[in-house]
Parts: C-alpha cells; sequence; structure tokens
C-alpha cells in the first residue's frame, strides 16, 4: 500500500559507461595471413550470382611459398606463375591508390583479405558480399582484362552440372529437400547455356557470309614446302630463346613449349 | 554470533588459484604429417643455392616401343625433361619471457623443453600451412560456388586425376566445413560409399588432421585450407605425387650454440642478463610450391 507525503523516489543517473582497458578491445578471432594477389586462369570459372565469373586465385607473396625469396622478392615467383597460364590482376586494376586487398590487425600480427569479405569483431566468422564481389569480376572480362572462358571450359562445365542435377533428381523423392540444390544448379546450367550460346555466336560467321577460305597449297613448289619444313624448328628454336626458354626437344616439343608459354596450354599441348 | 564470511578473510585467501592443468588455445593444431602424396625434393644445405630445381623427365614407360619393319632402322626417341622450382626461405619465432615471468610459472609451460615441443610443432603447422594454402590453385576445379561439397564433387575430382595419370597414393585437404559437408554426404549416401574412417592407430600415425580415406584418398582436414570467391567458398584439393613439392634445410650448428638442434628446427636461448630475460627463437627453413599442376585438382564450395 502506497504511502503518502513521501518523497518522490531518486530519478537516478545514467552510470558512467565502464571503462574498458585499454589494448582491450576485440578483434577479429582470426589466424594472421599473408599480402596475396588475385590471379585468372582460362580453365578456371564457376557462376556466382547469376554470372559466370572468373575463378581467380590467391597467391599468397608469402617467403618460402611458390618460389618467393628470402627477401620477398615475388617478381620471379610470378613470372612461374604467368608461364602456367596465370593472368594477373593487379592490386590497384580500379585506378591508381585503389587496391582489391584490405588488412585487419588479428591477435597475431595481420589478416588481409579482399574487400568483398566481411570479418567480425570477436567472431571467427567471415561474411561475404558475393553480389559486389561477381560484378567486380564480371566487370574485369568485360574491361578484357581477363580472357572470355574457352568454349570446352564451358562445355565441361555443363556436362558436370547435367551429371549432378540427374544425380540428384534420383535422389530427390527421398529427400526432398535437394529441391533446392536443384533449383540453384538449374540455375546456373541456364546462366552456362546462355553463354555458350552467346560465344557460339561469336565464333559462328554471319548468316549468308561465305566460309572463309583455306589458303591454297602450292604443290608445284615441293622445295619451298622441304625448305618450310627444315626451317621450321630453327625458326621455333628463335622464337623460343626470345622468349627466354628452353630449346630442348623436338620442333613439336618446342612448340608446345611457346603454346604453353604464350597461352597456358596443358602439357598435351590441349588448350 | 558474528558470521565470519570470506570476504573478512582477504588476507588469507587467494583470489585465485591456477587450475591443475594448462588448457591450450582454441587452434587448429593438426599437423600433416609425411605423407607420400608429398614430394619432398630435399635439403638445400651446402648445395650452393636456396632453389631446389626438381627435375622430370618422360622416361620409364613414357614411350612405348615403336612398330618397326625388319632390317629398318628405328628413329630414336628424344627424351624430354621439364623441371620445377622450390625456394627454401627463413621462418622464426622468438618468446622472450622474463625471469619473473618463468620463476613464478607453475605449469612448467616456460620451460625450455616445452618451447622445443613449440617450436618442432609449429614448424610442422607452418609446413601443413603452406601446403594448405596451395589447395585452392590447381587449374583444374571441381565442385559448385555456393554449394556444399558432394561426393560426386570429390569423386570427379579423383577420376579427373586418374585419368590425368597421376601417380597414387592421393592425399585430400579439405577445410573443416568442407569436410562437414562430405561426412553429411556419406551418411545420407544412399549407394556404398568407400570410406575408411580413421582409426586411433592411424590417428597417432598421421597426425589429428586425418580423417580417414574414401576411394583410397587420405583425406585430411586443415583450417589453414584459405577462402575463395570472396570469403564465399572454401579451397580444399585433392592430389597425387608430384603436385606439391617441398624442401628444406639445416641450420648450421656451432659450438657457440646454446640450444637444442630439434631436427631440422633450431631453438637457441639468447640471454640478457642486462633486462633479466631470455628469448627462445626457433628458426626454420623451408620452401613450398606447386609442381605439376595437372597432378592436382581444387575443390571449391560453399563455405
Amino acid at each position: 500500500m502506497a504511502r503518502l507525503n513521501q518523497p518522490a523516489p531518486p530519478a537516478g543517473d545514467v552510470p558512467a559507461p565502464l571503462e574498458r582497458p585499454a589494448g582491450d578491445q576485440p578483434m577479429p578471432r582470426l589466424g594472421p595471413s599473408s599480402r596475396f594477389l588475385l590471379l585468372a586462369h582460362p580453365n578456371r570459372w564457376c557462376v556466382t550470382g547469376g554470372k559466370l565469373i572468373p575463378l581467380l586465385k590467391r597467391f599468397s607473396l608469402e617467403l618460402g611459398l611458390c618460389g618467393v625469396d628470402k627477401s620477398g622478392n615475388h617478381y620471379g615467383a610470378l613470372a612461374q606463375q604467368k608461364s602456367r597460364g596465370w593472368t594477373e590482376i593487379p592490386e590497384d586494376v580500379d585506378g591508381p591508390g585503389t587496391s582489391y586487398l584490405r588488412v585487419d590487425r588479428v591477435a597475431q600480427g595481420q589478416r588481409f583479405r579482399t574487400r568483398w569479405e566481411i570479418v567480425y569483431n570477436g567472431s571467427s566468422r567471415i561474411g561475404s558480399r558475393s553480389d559486389e564481389y561477381a560484378a567486380w569480376c564480371a566487370e574485369l572480362v568485360e574491361r578484357g582484362l581477363v580472357m572470355a572462358p574457352p568454349v570446352h571450359v564451358i562445355e565441361g562445365m555443363i556436362e558436370r552440372l547435367e551429371a549432378s542435377l540427374a544425380n540428384l533428381s534420383n535422389k530427390v523423392h527421398a529427400v526432398p529437400s535437394l529441391k533446392i540444390k536443384i533449383d540453384a544448379q538449374e540455375a546456373d546450367l541456364a546462366v552456362l547455356r546462355a553463354e555458350l550460346e552467346r560465344l557460339h555466336g561469336d565464333l559462328e560467321p554471319a548468316e549468308g557470309a561465305a566460309p572463309e577460305a583455306l589458303p591454297e597449297v602450292d604443290p608445284v613448289d615441293e622445295r619451298a614446302a622441304q625448305l618450310h619444313s627444315d626451317n621450321k624448328k630453327a625458326a621455333l628454336v628463335e622464337m623460343a630463346e626470345d622468349l627466354g626458354l628452353s630449346t630442348k626437344g623436338t620442333a613439336k616439343t618446342i612448340a608446345q613449349r611457346i603454346a604453353e608459354h604464350e597461352f597456358g596450354g596443358d602439357d598435351d599441348g590441349q588448350e | 554470533m558474528a558470521t565470519t564470511l570470506y570476504a573478512d578473510l582477504a588476507d588469507s585467501r587467494l583470489p585465485a588459484i591456477l587450475g591443475q592443468e594448462l588448457m591450450l588455445s582454441r587452434e587448429d593444431r593438426s599437423v600433416i604429417l609425411n605423407h607420400p602424396a608429398l614430394f619432398y625434393a630435399g635439403d638445400v644445405t651446402g648445395s650452393g643455392s636456396s632453389v631446389i630445381k626438381q627435375s622430370e623427365l618422360d622416361f620409364m614407360a613414357a614411350h612405348e616401343l615403336a612398330a618397326v619393319a625388319d632390317g629398318a632402322a628405328v628413329t630414336p626417341t628424344t627424351l624430354t625433361d621439364t623441371s620445377y622450382t622450390v625456394t627454401v626461405a627463413r621462418r622464426a619465432k622468438s618468446y622472450e619471457p622474463t625471469d619473473l615471468a618463468r620463476l613464478t610459472d607453475s605449469f612448467g609451460a616456460l620451460d625450455p623443453v616445452k618451447f622445443a615441443e613449440d617450436a618442432t610443432l609449429s614448424a610442422g603447422m607452418t609446413l601443413t600451412s603452406l601446403i594448405a594454402q596451395l589447395m585452392g590453385g590447381f587449374s583444374n576445379v571441381f565442385g559448385t560456388s555456393g554449394s556444399n561439397l558432394t561426393l560426386q564433387d570429390f569423386e570427379e575430382a579423383v577420376t579427373s586425376l586418374e585419368i590425368a595419370n597421376v601417380a597414387g597414393p592421393y592425399m585430400a585437404i579439405l577445410h573443416a566445413r568442407q569436410w562437414g559437408d562430405m561426412r553429411d554426404a556419406i551418411r545420407t549416401s544412399t549407394g556404398t560409399v568407400a570410406f575408411d574412417p580413421a582409426s586411433p592407430d592411424m590417428i597417432r600415425m598421421r597426425g589429428t588432421g586425418y580423417k580417414g580415406s574414401i576411394y583410397g584418398v587420405d583425406l585430411f582436414v586443415s583450417n589453414k585450407v584459405p577462402t575463395a570467391n570472396a570469403g564465399a567458398d572454401y579451397a580444399g584439393g585433392v592430389f597425387g605425387r608430384g603436385a606439391v613439392l617441398w624442401a628444406d634445410a639445416s641450420v648450421p650448428v656451432d659450438p657457440s650454440v646454446v640450444g637444442v638442434n630439434a631436427g631440422k628446427v633450431m631453438l637457441e636461448f639468447d640471454r640478457d642478463a642486462a633486462s633479466a630475460k631470455t628469448a627462445f627463437v626457433s628458426n626454420y627453413y623451408l620452401g613450398v610450391a606447386e609442381g605439376d599442376d595437372a597432378r592436382g585438382a581444387s575443390l571449391i564450395t560453399d563455405a
């Protein structure tokens, strides 16, 4: 029961915020990592956010990894990667003073990440702005910094996805939740098929255009043909020397080596 | 009768006592022990270079015998070689506890023997971390970005290696997220899966990261496996011998060295009497590189 003539209860003051000891600021609970560069390869593509984008790899500039030498020099290591068909995406690809990297302070030092990754203080979770990243990757292709995917790569991706869909379809009656996965893969498949169609459209001659005739070989000039064959290896050797490649082996081997250097082809010479 | 409270005994009670056992922090300590799929290119000590060039030759049944007519001369076969390089660089760590920190240590953690154990384990983890970072870098890629790793993805990656004549045994290194998806796929699989889970004996031999063998591939888990696609995916991989090369060196041991030579890792004690502290410095020289790219396949799946 309330008493009369009692003084009003104290309103109370807002307490001062608790003081946090210096150096006790939370940091992402993640391990350190080295600076890296993003590299693209003609064989690596994926569908993200409804777009076919290059599946970039992180080339870590870490001492002792893939040829980064004792003083941290990575140029030789990068040249080696390029000779295997990788294309460097420069850190300032979006203009001078920009970078696709971000660095965070973590308990054991520094951690490098791409600017589309999200880290959280006090957490080990890594989030992603994958739609923005996909748009950026697609832009790399539009800007010509990464070549469009080869047709055979997309065909291979389609084959694998079709096999996966067939496999999932067999199981969806027993596991209905697979329907979500099937829908996602069907959407990816549609993206790949559209891209394949577009590429075929680029490759095929316009309707009504006469196919380009193959150059005719002059059967009379046999000597010239023989000379061409003899000189072929010499020309290849010269080209290999210019590119700083080994000149050992047969003409075919040297040609393959040059192709690998120039186009990043496989060892068996297939693109 | 007055009650004696705990707070009344402030001079005869401690604010806290230490637990009987030291608990280690939550870190990935799954060292990948030497597996036949990892190609050890050698020790550069006394070799004249910090770079090892690993040659590869198309020899030993790489070329079949040609059909040659009786009396005809056989065309000589040219041997073709290629090479991969591994660059060895220094890795080091130093702990510098003061005498006061050490003399009050009731666990024996700041003991030279423990520092030596830490040095060897850390060297193993460094090697593991460098190897794991290579997994996402093969030009052959399997899996679907944003989708969980499936048995089919794994099988396709293994099959691609078999088609490419990659010599076994194969080794897979996956992130724990990917392994979780794989385990789920094994559990819900409607067919027979040739999965041989790791026995305690095998874990003792191969380390805590070893999870078992599937389709004949030894499967290891390491959370050092990097992310891909701006953190949306993890980039594990499967590979055969020759895809990953590593090399190391031995630290010269002089009579002046005060410390422990723990194999290739050197732990030295650097006493600073003026500051009453001792630095426990470990040095290790190693290098890891991708060898033949076609001998490995990346598995890039949802994070």
